[in-house]
């Protein structure tokens, strides 16, 4: 039952999408396409969006640095907010007036995977690079009632089309996500790709 | 010698050009042009025989295949000295002006030109030759009376369709197109001379050949964080070294045993290019010398040892995300003690400008992601990535 009162929440819980993004290991490029998310919710489909990182890296506060920003708050680059790291708390993140909220919980992924079920879109993100694929043994032990569930997306980085089907087993929507060199300025591909593997 | 008999009928709309061709062909002695041994007619038919040529046309083959550098050069070099041998005959010599890859015929190593057609002495004015749209010079097109220039023209063409179609080393394809470019010049004074210094610039790249470094290096290897695909590179790297004839070991000098997640593509690797991949224990122990050692140190800490920035060469990877500048800055400091190192962006053909900036002043280079190990050295994109490496790291000269 704990499931179902997760998944639907009154409406007023928080106000909009929630899209939670999961590595399963480090450098596996979880805040790479959670960025990319954001622009492309932000640009493509014209939403208010909040970026926010739920994890120790602190990727956003390099990003933001590298941005110019001047300190460690929250700061709006190309329409899309981004809250560097937070701890979890529901009543700030309904005050942000966003459309949609995208989860950035990096790659510890036991502790993630909590947070992630809070999430409407929990998306897990994978690498098929040569030297990772040893890191698919955590979806092994994988609950097979998550996977069933059409709100269940593994994407794959530097994916490899011929390895998908091995990937088909853990039972959600498995998707190659395309090379992308700024995530921040996603080109067509990713564009299109997004409007598939989110909404499709 | 095996020969063919053509057949023509009379009536054919062929039958005047491919005769005067054959006739033309019989007075021509050269080993790279078909034998017309004899002509013959009957009342319907005339009968040429000529020798048989097994093999392709050298579209057909770039249509299956790349060329090697080597082939290229040698090609070019052959149908070089056809047509210089064309301009030199007797009188004002002959232009042979369909230089295509459809009519140069390739059996094994040899080439030979077939389809004289449209070939005519300089000058006879009485034909107006067209050639084939883009390997016939501007002037042919035109109408205009004709040069050798224009097959000057025509070779330079067909040695782009080749560098199009091969696998050529960067500092290769670079003199060879330097080659195309001095041949298709659009006013004829702007292009070789003659044939004869189009063939001498070719022999000069071809006796060009790369040096290596006399003494065996030693390479070392190490990523800015974990899972940046350090041992991975490391690893191509010894397999192109080992491809291009040097000897070459990798050594995994930390205890991460990385080599071993992906040794399923290093069994493949290892028959690809006779790897030997070591230990450190083991590296300790063996005689290793004489070869080139690529030693992979897994992530770079503060706490490297002294040989590490002592090596040859330290190829520093880096990612190439805009919230990775600061690791890369501190990569920078971190390897300051290294007497020669260059940084890998790794995973990218696209460096982000954040990632030029933070690595301004520094040697660096983009290595894209290579998805089949198999294939990395058949892939010219990829191998000339490598032989920058390679370059950059002092193994080329």
């Amino acid at each position: 039952m704990i499931f179902k009162s997760k998944t639907n929440p009154p409406n007023n819980y928080f106000n909009g999408k929630r899209i939670g993004v999961l590595g399963l290991a480090p450098r596996c490029g979880t805040t790479h396409i959670a960025i990319a998310i954001s622009n492309y919710l932000s640009e493509t489909e014209k939403k208010r969006v909040s970026l926010i990182e739920q994890n120790r890296h602190n990727d956003i506060i390099c990003l933001a640095y590298s941005l110019g920003a001047k300190d460690n708050g929250p700061f709006t680059f190309h329409r899309v907010t981004y809250i560097p790291f937070v701890s979890i708390d529901t009543n700030g993140l309904a005050d942000l007036g966003s459309d949609c909220m995208v989860f950035d919980l990096g790659c510890d992924f036991k502790s993630g995977l909590s947070r992630l079920l809070l999430c409407d879109i929990k998306i897990i993100v994978g690498n098929d690079a040569v030297w990772r694929m040893g890191e698919y043994d955590k979806l092994e032990s994988f609950p097979s009632i998550y996977g069933a569930l059409s709100s269940w997306r593994l994407f794959v980085n530097l994916g490899n089309i011929k390895h998908m089907r091995e990937k088909d087993r853990y039972g959600m929507t498995v998707c190659c996500f395309p090379f992308e060199p700024d995530p921040v300025y996603p080109g067509n591909d990713t564009v299109d790709f997004l409007k598939e593997a989110i909404y499709g | 010698m095996r020969r063919i008999i053509k057949g023509i009928r009379k009536t054919s709309t062929f039958h005047d050009r491919l005769v005067k061709e054959a006739h033309l062909l019989k007075n021509l002695n050269n080993p790279h042009i078909p034998r017309i041994y004899d002509l013959e007619e009957d009342d319907e038919y005339t009968y040429i025989i000529e020798e048989y040529i097994p093999g392709e046309s050298l579209k057909s083959l770039c249509n299956k295949r790349l060329l090697s550098e080597k082939e290229i050069i040698h090609f070019i070099f052959l149908i070089s000295s056809i047509i210089e041998y064309l301009h030199a005959l007797p009188g004002n010599g002959l232009l042979y002006l369909d230089i295509k890859p459809e009519n140069v015929l390739i059996s094994g190593d040899n080439c030979f030109l077939v389809d004289f057609g449209s070939a005519k002495a300089e000058d006879d004015d009485t034909d107006v030759v067209f050639g084939t749209r883009s390997y016939a010079a501007p002037e042919q097109i035109r109408g205009e009376k004709l040069s050798k220039k224009a097959d000057i023209y025509a070779l330079g063409m067909l040695l782009k369709f080749m560098l199009a179609h091969g696998n050529v080393t960067r500092k290769k394809e670079a003199q060879l197109q330097a080659l195309v470019k001095k041949c298709t010049g659009k006013t004829v004074w702007t292009r070789f001379g003659s044939v004869k210094a189009l063939m001498e610039k070719i022999k000069e790249i071809n006796n060009e050949t790369s040096s290596f470094s006399e003494k065996p290096l030693e390479i070392a290897f190490a990523g800015a964080a974990p899972n940046l695909g350090t041992t991975y590179i490391a690893l191509l790297f010894s397999a192109y070294l080992k491809n291009l004839g040097r000897k070459c070991a990798y050594a995994e000098m930390n205890e991460s045993e990385a080599w071993y997640s992906i040794s399923p593509h290093i069994n493949e690797l290892r028959a690809l290019a006779g790897l030997e991949v070591l230990s450190r224990k083991f590296c300790e122990n063996r005689d290793i010398a004489g070869s080139d050692i690529i030693k992979d140190y897994g992530t770079l800490t503060e706490y490297m040892p002294k040989e590490f920035y002592e090596a040859d060469a330290v190829c520093i990877l880096v990612g190439n995300r805009i919230w990775e500048t600061d690791e890369i800055k501190r990569t920078r400091a971190l390897s300051k003690k290294c007497i020669h190192r260059l940084f890998l962006v790794n995973l990218t053909d696209a460096l982000l400008k954040e990632t030029t900036d933070s690595l301004a002043s520094e040697i660096f280079m983009a290595v894209p992601y290579i998805r089949d190990p198999d294939e990395f050295l058949n892939n010219p994109d990829i191998s000339s990535v490598f032989q920058e490496l390679a370059i950059k790291t002092g193994v080329i000269k």
